[in-house]
């Protein structure tokens, strides 16, 4: 590296140095708050988790593996029954949309709640609502 | 010099730290985009504002007027933590968003209040009504 820059003047390295290194600790830095903010429930908001919105995305679109990263550890079957149903899913319903309708954090725990309207293979129309629990950003309960 | 030199190095590492944060909360999507449309959000139905008001206010003969002894088992199942205990103390309820397609309106809750073990708990359930009838709880 010393070479590579070998040719600037030293107050110069030095400046680009220092806001080299101060913006990657910052950004480090301001990741690492929020992800521990968001996880935590700290100053809790009702605003959309983004786990949730992931784990919905991840449901409409039958993404096991995606879905197995959003839950608590599962053991070998309970995840192999969870790629089962997603799908036996797949060929049961096509997604129309997805609606936040809104949710509440006590503490480490989420609830969010979502509408989803789906056309089934009969060509009718459903919906339906899923209420998630999250603890720590990971989706515990979905009823 | 050497002290103008210092000043100069922690204002520019001040400077670097501001936008490396700056970056991150620009750059920061908020996880994953919802690709699927939304359907429009709607007022608080007056028929599921008086079940909730029933329930924080710990209504019995007003739920039993309102709803059907089917629903009323659902709403049971939906004001259970968690842990799988009842939430037996309403503290609070907050209603919040409804949407509707078709005739069909699903109208969110959020309750919090102690389950029977005396725990914190907070739950979230919808209240379906077709034809401003409330028929299921979820």
């Amino acid at each position: 590296m010393g070479k590579v820059f070998g040719w600037l003047p030293g107050i110069v390295r030095l400046a680009i140095g220092m806001v080299v290194v101060g913006a990657m600790i910052g950004y480090v830095l301001s990741a690492v708050v929020s992800t521990v903010i968001n996880d935590q429930g700290w100053f809790a908001t009702s605003g959309e988790s983004p786990q949730a919105r992931s784990y919905m995305v991840a449901l409409l679109q039958r993404e096991a593996d995606t879905l197995t990263a959003l839950r608590p550890q599962q053991d070998v079957v309970s995840q192999a029954l969870a790629r089962q149903a997603a799908q036996q899913s797949r060929q049961q319903a096509k997604p129309l949309s997805l609606t936040y309708l809104g949710g509440a954090s006590q503490g480490r725990v989420s609830v969010q709640i979502y509408a989803v309207e789906v056309r089934a293979n009969d060509g009718s129309q459903q919906l339906f609502s899923l209420a998630l629990t999250l603890v720590g950003g990971q989706v515990v309960l979905t009823r | 010099m050497s002290e103008a030199r210092a000043v100069l190095v922690l204002a520019l590492f001040a400077g670097g730290l501001a936008a490396g944060v700056f970056v991150q909360r620009v750059t920061d999507t908020g996880g994953r985009e919802n690709p699927y449309p939304s359907l429009d959000r709607i007022e608080e139905p007056s028929q599921t504002a008086a079940v909730a008001t029933a329930l924080v206010s710990n209504d019995a003969k007003g739920l039993a007027r309102m709803l059907d002894n089917q629903t009323l088992s659902e709403l049971k199942d939906a004001l259970t933590a968690p842990s799988g205990a009842p939430i037996s103390d309403i503290r609070g309820i907050k209603f919040v968003g409804a949407t509707s397609k078709a005739g069909r309106t699903l109208a969110g809750y959020i309750v919090t209040g102690k389950d029977m073990q005396g725990t914190d708990a907070i739950v979230g359930f919808v209240l379906n009504l077709e034809n401003g009838q409330i028929v299921g709880v979820n």
